[in-house]
């Protein structure tokens, strides 16, 4: 009689566990081949001096020694892109908590509009944005320049995209309006898991906005920030489309990074390498790029939750 | 019951069409195959001569970055071979060579024909990927073609990877009505003696600054003579395993400084919208010209500025601007086709008035221009452009062989037009010793830098 039982159990089962077997291969067959496969084969490469035509040539670990030692790019890129985030994290995550609490505001009229419309910088495509920047701030023609000189702020227009410094200006500028959108949303959704019994109580007691957004919903929204801050970073060291877009549209034969390379990020200098731009390619010395990277970004994310632990057990 | 059966039914077919779709999705896509398949399948030796036109059939995949171009070219080449077609693929022109290492990498589709810009044409010469057009069976005869040109079709063992669709013979344009207002002449002979060396160009941007109160420009940019530049040197500057940059940056840096210390360039770079702008805003006066310049350039920037253009020879000698050339790559499916499209189109007359009435080039078969046909244009005052470009500057140009590094060089200058132009500080020998460090880092680490 058990047996009888169990043996529509067992085939009821085998059943279940075929159909998710069938719903997580793709997946995993996904995974495999675009994911898996080119990590471990673009680590092959990096032992090989090779142009991505002709025959590959074993040159051992010399990839890695010219990267750490000789190159005159890599760790420029990783400074190039530390600055620009250090310029454009705290400005998003300040201003995007700020605009998130008053869009979370119950008196606000139209808030489903405003929390929708803020939304969009973050959907526009990378390629557009940077060539839409590209116009704006035009030495030239652009429209910056052009509201500055009406408004007599400047008599000429101000190099924004041949100088070093404002280039990276511009930079944070665009990628403030990128990722605001995103900043503020993943914020809402926080200030939801905030209890209003608690904020109505901290009114009660006499605390004033400023204090209940500091002592409440600051530390509140600690884990959010944390969250935040790292895919910031990890979003940061993966910049490529935008800037690349911003200092090349229209120009054939434009040198990689912008002035002087000083926007030039790991993911472009990758790129550049790999694909030659207009000096030699090199897939082999491309690859050493993305693990250096690589590297990099874990030594930067260990820190940050070192940091963020310790943190938390105080 | 039978609705969570017929619900475990549905997520089942739904998890094996996914499966399914995304083998099929894996899968090559065969729909760009084309094979030649003349009437007379036979005949071997009918093909490698090219067969008679009417008789073969195919489909020709060209990557190119022109659909209208392209189209074009269909329809003139389908009046002699009807039963072959182009298929246009679009690559943008800066992704040719990406695509081309891609394909050659991961052992995927080539395309009949892959357009090499001038650009680039070193570099991907230099990927090894080509037909030899001068060896059998394609044979190229050198003699067909303008002398100059043959630098830039040519390895440096000789042989010819590509053939160029246009004659780019290049010099100045220069804005009539600012000429007489700021020169005091529109006269071409006049203006070219105002501007006949870099001194005397610098002295006459001076004056156009001052009299228009720097409103008007004598070039859009330094990147406007970037090219020139470059173009009019004729040494050789990568000789085997010396690299002869000093030379090099001297000449190319010096009018830069001049030209920047006197303050008559503006700041655009060539093909941003406000480089494009500028034409139409009548606040520059001279820009480069190149055969091609008149229909991508000016016409299109400038619709209702007809008559108020003429060309001079350049401060500095003749020198070529751009310049696309057909090259069949050695795994194409297509070759024998894609060579009758090149023969016709660039070196049969037929063929070659054709493009031109098309394209609006100066072709690359020499005995069409003899004599030279007419060609006025309204938009430069009853001048004949071509004659003036074949009989003037043509006869004077020497061009130097394309070389895999000259993007490096390229690369290097465009960086070095936003350094001196960002910082008036930086003299000439500084310029130029930033630059050689800059090609430095670019090139094999054992190469001697002279």
């Amino acid at each position: 009689m058990k047996n009888a039982l169990k043996a529509p159990r067992r085939t009821m089962e085998k059943k279940l566990s075929l159909a998710g077997l069938l719903f997580v291969i793709p997946f995993f067959i996904w995974y495999g081949v675009f994911q898996l496969f080119p990590i471990l084969y673009s680590f092959y490469l990096s032992f090989f001096q090779w142009d991505g035509i002709g025959v590959k040539e074993y040159i051992g670990i010399q990839n890695y020694i010219k990267l750490f030692t000789k190159d005159p790019y890599f760790f420029k890129s990783i400074g190039n892109t530390v600055l620009i985030m250090v310029g454009y994290l705290p400005i998003t995550l300040i201003l995007g908590l700020l605009l998130a609490i008053l869009l979370f505001e119950p008196r606000i009229r139209g808030k489903r509009f405003f929390q929708t419309t803020q939304f969009l910088p973050y959907i526009v495509a990378p390629v557009a944005c940077g060539l839409l920047f590209m116009l704006l701030f035009d030495w030239g023609t652009g429209t910056i320049n052009q509201i500055l000189i009406a408004l007599g702020l400047i008599e000429e227009g101000i190099n924004w995209l041949g100088n070093p410094t404002m280039a990276r200006i511009v930079l944070v500028i665009m990628q403030c309006w990128r990722q605001l959108g995103y900043v503020v949303t993943i914020y809402l959704a926080g200030l939801t898991g905030i209890s209003p019994e608690l904020l109505e109580a901290a009114e009660i007691d006499g605390a004033g906005k400023f204090q209940k957004i500091r002592y409440i919903i600051v530390p509140l929204l600690k884990n959010t920030t944390l969250f935040l801050t790292v895919t910031g970073i990890i979003d940061g060291f993966q910049m490529f489309d935008a800037p690349k877009m911003l200092f090349t549209t229209g120009q054939v034969g434009a040198h990689a990074g912008g002035p002087q390379r000083s926007c030039l990020t790991p993911v472009w200098y990758l790129y550049d390498t790999a694909f030659g731009g207009n000096s030699a390619s090199n897939m082999g010395y491309a690859s050493v790029i993305a693990y250096g990277l690589f590297l990099f970004i874990l030594i930067v994310s260990i820190i940050n939750y070192k940091i963020s632990a310790r943190k938390g057990e105080d | 019951m039978q609705n969570s059966r017929m619900k475990k039914r549905i997520a089942f077919l739904l998890a094996a069409a996914l499966f399914l779709g995304l083998i099929t999705g894996c899968a090559g896509d065969t729909s760009n195959a084309s094979s030649a398949q003349p009437n007379s399948s036979q005949d071997g030796a009918d093909q490698q001569n090219g067969g008679e036109p009417e008789e073969l059939s195919g489909e020709i995949v060209i990557w190119s970055w022109d659909e209208g171009e392209v189209e074009a070219m269909n329809q003139n080449f389908q009046t002699a071979y009807p039963g072959v077609t182009l298929k246009y693929v679009p690559v943008d022109n800066g992704n040719v060579t990406v695509k081309l290492q891609i394909a050659a990498a991961s052992d995927g589709e080539f395309p009949d024909i892959a357009y090499q810009e001038i650009s680039t044409r070193g570099r991907i010469f230099a990927m090894n990927i080509w037909e030899d057009l001068s060896a059998d069976p394609y044979n190229f005869d050198e003699s067909l073609v303008w002398e100059p040109m043959l630098n830039l079709m040519k390895t440096e063992d000789g042989r010819i990877l590509g053939i160029d669709r246009e004659y780019n013979p290049s010099g100045f344009v220069y804005r009539r009505s600012l000429a007489l207002e700021y020169l005091g002449t529109d006269d071409p002979e006049e203006v070219y003696a105002l501007i006949s060396d870099w001194e005397k160009f610098v002295e006459a941007g001076t004056k156009v600054k001052e009299q228009s109160g720097g409103s008007v420009y004598m070039l859009a940019g330094l990147d406007d003579i970037n090219w020139m530049l470059s173009g009019q040197y004729d040494e050789v500057v990568f000789d085997g395993n010396t690299a002869k940059l000093t030379d090099y940056y001297t000449h190319v840096l010096t009018p830069m400084i001049a030209i920047r210390d006197a303050g008559i360039a503006g700041v655009m770079k060539r093909w941003t919208p406000a480089w494009n702008a500028s034409y139409n805003d009548a606040n520059v006066l001279i820009y480069e010209y190149a055969p091609w310049s008149g229909t991508a350039a000016i016409k299109s920037n400038a619709p209702d500025a007809a008559g108020d253009w003429t060309v001079i020879e350049a401060t500095g000698g003749p020198y070529t601007m751009g310049g696309t050339a057909y090259g069949i790559p050695t795994k194409a499916e297509n070759k024998e086709l894609a060579w009758e499209f090149i023969k016709w189109t660039l070196l049969t007359p037929e063929g070659t008035r054709a493009t031109v009435n098309s394209l609006g080039v100066i072709a690359p078969l020499k005995d069409f221009y003899n004599p030279i046909p007419e060609y006025n244009d309204d938009y430069f005052n009853g001048q004949d452009v071509n004659k003036f470009l074949l009989e003037t500057i043509a006869p004077k140009m020497t061009l130097r062989p394309v070389h895999e590094y000259d993007s490096i060089l390229n690369d290097v200058m465009s960086m070095m037009i936003d350094i001196i132009q960002d910082d008036a500080s930086i003299g000439l020998e500084q310029a130029i010793q930033m630059a050689i460090e800059e090609t430095k880092n670019s090139l094999p680490a054992d190469m001697e830098i002279v």
